[in-house]
């Protein structure tokens, strides 16, 4: 794994511009905060609070309209050869390429590091085993299920070995029982091999089954709250969901902003 | 079955073709059969043989043409947006244009020989061809393109694993619609301007009435464009075997 490095969020803000109407969007409000190494942390928020435009900056993909997103110091925008094979995400949809096998999927991101090609299927081929997908390899996306093919897009984002790993509402298209056990080993996976986790969805109680740390996101993104779970066990479920509704309420935030 | 189907069919086909040369539509209708035997006296002579290579050196010429600069060209289209906006005016022109107009002119500039047949295939088929691939770079998923540009692609990269791959079934959809107007351009050429092969075989046949060597020939075209055709679908269904 390369080595993770701190996420410093400072002062960011994002405004679009529509482009059918030319009405400016504000997509993100202000955001201040700091991921340090190795935390998994949950991003909560309502459908629409800008999470994704979060990402998308945090990835490279988009510049902020002010201030800052900085990774070990470095600005990802732009910097596609700095940042290649640091961060990599799980996408809300899988994200495959119908025209390529299970296991050719996988190698994509290790075509970009320019591994050598040997390397670059047998680091493929292990971490599909890893996620179960052993007997798949050559099977294409079509030929797999929901759950089969977000699997191939973990062991993607996994193979390339990155100090970050971004899950975008990855699994909230899966069904119960998948979406759990893909989740937690997405989780486990992440610690495991000691990388900053970041993972977004829409519901609270997902968050709290997550990690060490929830930032609670408003429409159009602000820091609504920002809990820490260390110290509390798996059970106190409902504890945690009144802390944080205690939180909000200190800071006069309407709780219902998180149905 | 499906063979059984089309055997059927073809028998139907047959039946009815006979049947329109016994009914006199014209007298100079040839039945099947002499349609036939026509076709094999021709192809044993030598004579289609011969009227074919010189036919499919144009074709060649034309319709690889058409390839080498229309996908290419479609493709810069696609990825270079402003060159898409303005080049797609001509092309829908040249689409909407009934081609053949555009014969004499090609004889103006090209004089009558086997190139400005070449030239009139390459208009046919080039807008088709060049269009398609055009069709499949701007259908392309845009959330793929942002996942490879996550993983650190660079431009030459997400080219040739993303823009390419996605837009590979409309390119290779183009060169089929391109090669069925290329032999349309082809017999048209031939027929209106330059006495060169299997246009010419028709022409001398109509003139001299012999009108079931007309008809063979006309038979004999449809089986090679046919042919052309089932080996690119070969190609396609090779190609694209990951959409099974």
């Amino acid at each position: 794994m390369s080595a993770p490095a701190p996420i410093e969020v400072a002062g960011l803000r994002k405004v679009y511009r529509q482009t059918t109407t030319g009405e400016a969007v504000t997509a993100i409000q202000q955001l201040d905060f700091r991921i340090e190494p190795g935390e998994v942390v949950a991003i909560v928020g309502q459908t629409g609070c800008g999470k994704s435009t979060f990402f998308d900056i945090l990835i490279g993909l988009e510049a902020p309209t002010a201030g800052s997103i900085e990774i070990g110091g470095r600005t990802p925008y732009g910097d596609f050869d700095g940042f290649r094979g640091r961060i990599a995400t799980v996408f809300q949809q899988d994200r495959l390429l119908p025209w390529r096998s299970a296991l050719d999927n996988v190698r994509l991101g290790l075509e970009m590091l320019g591994l050598p090609e040997a390397q670059q299927v047998e680091r493929s081929r292990e971490w599909l085993a890893r996620l179960g997908l052993g007997d798949f390899l050559q099977a294409y996306p079509h030929e797999l299920s929901g759950g089969m093919r977000q699997r191939v897009a973990i062991a993607r984002a996994f193979a390339v070995q990155p100090g970050i790993l971004l899950a975008d509402e990855a699994f909230g298209h899966l069904d119960e029982v998948t979406a759990s056990q893909l989740r937690d080993e997405f989780v486990g996976l992440a610690r495991a091999n000691g990388a900053t986790a970041v993972l977004i969805t829409h519901q609270l109680e997902e968050a709290i089954g997550i990690g060490n740390r929830i930032l609670v996101f408003g429409k159009p993104a602000t820091l609504l709250a920002d809990v820490r779970l260390d110290g509390y066990g798996a059970d106190d479920t409902a504890l945690l969901r009144e802390a944080i509704q205690a939180t909000l309420q200190t800071n006069r935030i309407d709780p219902r902003l998180l149905q | 079955m499906v063979i059984a189907l089309r055997t059927a069919s073809l028998v139907v086909f047959l039946l009815l073709w006979e049947w329109a040369a016994r009914v006199p539509i014209s007298f100079n209708f040839p039945t099947p059969w002499a349609t036939f035997t026509a076709l094999i006296e021709l192809v044993w002579s030598g004579a289609l043989l011969q009227a074919s290579l010189t036919s499919l050196q144009s074709l060649a010429l034309g319709f690889g043409a058409a390839v080498l600069l229309g996908v290419p060209f479609g493709l810069v289209m696609g990825v270079v947006r402003p060159i898409g906006r303005v080049a797609r005016i001509y092309l829908d022109l040249l689409i909407a244009l009934p081609t053949a107009a555009l014969i004499p002119l090609v004889i103006l500039s090209f004089g009558i020989s086997i190139l400005s047949s070449a030239v009139i295939v390459f208009v046919f088929c080039a807008p088709f061809v060049t269009m398609n691939a055009y069709g499949g770079v701007r259908d392309m998923r845009p959330r793929l393109v942002e996942m490879a540009r996550s993983f650190g692609a660079s431009w030459g990269q997400l080219f040739a694993r993303i823009v390419l791959p996605s837009a590979l079934p409309m390119i290779l959809a183009g060169l089929r619609l391109g090669l069925s107007r290329a032999f349309l351009g082809l017999i048209v050429a031939e027929l209106l301007l330059s006495p060169f092969g299997l246009g010419r075989l028709i022409m001398d046949s109509r003139s001299m009435f012999e009108h079931d060597r007309m008809f063979a020939t006309v038979l004999w075209t449809l089986l090679l464009s046919g042919a052309a055709l089932a080996g690119l679908a070969r190609l396609e269904g090779r190609l694209l075997r990951w959409r099974m």
